[in-house]
């Protein structure tokens, strides 16, 4: 964390300080690249070797009925995670929905095999602690990839282990089931979401001349919209789920001071 | 548990959890709220283009350079490519040549074709669906928010669509895919290369060119 630490300050010395150059500059900054590019070419690799291959096995083994009840199962066990976040977050009306699915997917719904939930109409909600944190206003810190685990933002790790550790599923599969008991669910998490991404992860990569910037910054825009559940604030100048303008959009880049045009930019509309 | 909690927060999810037991399945359908602007037509541009390009492209009897052509057809009829372009090229796009930029947009649009037509062919869902737009009568551009059905029961994928008006016509500049725009991730990975290659275009290209032709290999390969 130390390290991290002196990464981030140090990544911050070239700041700018346009508003909108600040804004791209936010948008795009990645102090620890050096670090996360080689950690990503690992990923790269290990889901090349192990993970791809799994995926292509389980789809090809398992009975898309059968894939559909685990993909439920293991989002059932995140519902209870989604329940305290969304209370955090004050969406009453989300911790409602996604209680009511979480008794009648596990009640009526074989444990949470069966999506009973969402044939009633009940929408699903997915809440985490990063979520939270970004609503109250923390920051979202270095982008980060780790080993097997992948890419994100260092509040969103954060949330993620503390919400893996305070997760009433989690401590229960934890009693239960032991240390096999939660390789099992990542394991069986990491198969689900692959599989049903073959196609995309496979086409992005093969027509990316940069997969680690695409990755990069794909994730970014899903995190928001997912901290903004879909809804974009109004006047808010960071990035996200906004119109682009591209009446002026090569305007919007960070150039450095020493660089721009000595009588103001010539792009105005 | 009547007694741990208070009624307001239990009723609304007894009456959904036995709204379930119910077998409420057959009841429920897909929501579609019309449009609330009065102006329909961007919303009815983008339901048409949807349907098109399904009736054109996930016809099973086409061969798979005939449904690339069909894409080529529909991406120059329908998208602002050139707009698109001068965007995905962020703060180096001013200073490439305009046989640079006629080289790039014929290679980004290859890549483009070359990776998303084949995606209609195993496309067996459930179509499109309009959900609603977004944006004031007057703009310049409007967001039009619709989800796709996949074929094996997983969730809808929510697509929005942005898009230009030019008096009584309408030009696709940006799609959303569960809130990522490709336009700029196509940003960041075009302008993270030129950072690499201190800018150069002509590096940019060739690494383009070698693209298309690998993309091109691996599509006769399969």
């Amino acid at each position: 964390m130390a390290l991290v630490a002196t990464l981030l300050l140090g990544g911050c010395a070239t700041r700018p300080t346009d508003p909108e150059e600040l804004a791209y500059y936010i948008e795009t900054r990645d102090p620890l690249e050096p670090f996360n590019r080689a950690v990503f070419q690992f990923n790269e690799v290990t889901d090349k070797v192990v993970l791809r291959p799994l995926a292509i096995g389980y789809r090809a083994i398992v009975p898309s009925g059968i894939r559909a009840g685990i993909h439920n199962f293991l989002n059932n066990l995140k519902s209870p995670t989604t329940i305290i976040n969304a209370l955090l977050q004050g969406e009453g009306e989300r911790a409602r929905d996604t209680f009511g699915r979480f008794l009648t997917n596990t009640i009526l719904g074989l444990g949470g095999f069966i999506d009973i939930a969402s044939d009633a109409g009940i929408p699903q909600h997915y809440e985490d602690l990063g979520q939270t944190l970004a609503i109250w206003g923390v920051k979202p810190g270095p982008y980060l990839v780790m080993p097997i685990l992948g890419p994100a933002d260092l509040r969103h790790w954060v949330g993620y282990s503390v919400d893996g550790a305070i997760s009433p599923t989690g401590y229960y599969i934890r009693r239960e089931y032991g240390m096999e008991g939660v390789g099992v669910q990542a394991g069986l998490s990491a198969l689900d979401w692959r599989s049903a991404n073959l196609e995309t992860v496979d086409d992005l990569r093969k027509s990316s001349l940069d997969f680690y910037a695409t990755v990069r910054s794909a994730y970014r825009q899903r995190r928001q919209h997912e901290i903004w559940n879909g809804e974009q604030p109004k006047g808010d100048s960071f990035g996200g789920p906004e119109m682009i303008d591209f009446d002026k959009m090569d305007m919007d880049m960070e150039l450095p001071p020493e660089e721009a045009p000595e009588n103001g930019p010539v792009y105005e509309q | 548990m009547d007694r741990c909690m208070n009624n307001n927060f239990l009723r609304p999810v007894t009456r959904r959890v036995i709204i379930a037991f119910l077998g409420a399945a057959v009841f429920w359908r897909p929501q579609i709220s019309s449009p609330t602007l009065a102006d329909e037509t961007v919303a009815k541009f983008v339901g048409n283009l949807g349907d098109k390009a399904i009736l054109q492209l996930a016809d099973p009897a086409i061969s798979s350079s005939e449904r690339e052509e069909r894409f080529r057809t529909l991406l120059n009829e329908n998208f602002d490519v050139t707009r698109i372009c001068r965007f995905v090229l962020g703060r180096y796009a001013r200073n490439v040549g305009a046989d640079e930029m006629a080289e790039f947009r014929r290679l980004y649009e290859d890549v483009a074709v070359l990776t998303y037509a084949h995606l209609f062919a195993s496309y067996g869902g459930e179509g499109f669906k309009v959900k609603r737009e977004v944006g004031d009568p007057g703009d310049r551009y409007k967001m039009v928010l619709t989800e796709v059905q996949p074929a094996n029961g997983r969730p809808a994928i929510k697509l929005d669509w942005q898009i230009k008006i030019d008096g009584s016509s309408y030009s696709v500049v940006d799609i959303r895919v569960e809130g990522a725009s490709m336009a700029i991730t196509q940003r960041e990975e075009y302008t993270a290369v030129l950072d690499k290659n201190g800018g150069d275009i002509k590096d940019l290209l060739a690494q383009l060119r070698s693209k298309v032709e690998k993309l091109r290999a691996d599509r006769t390969n399969s």
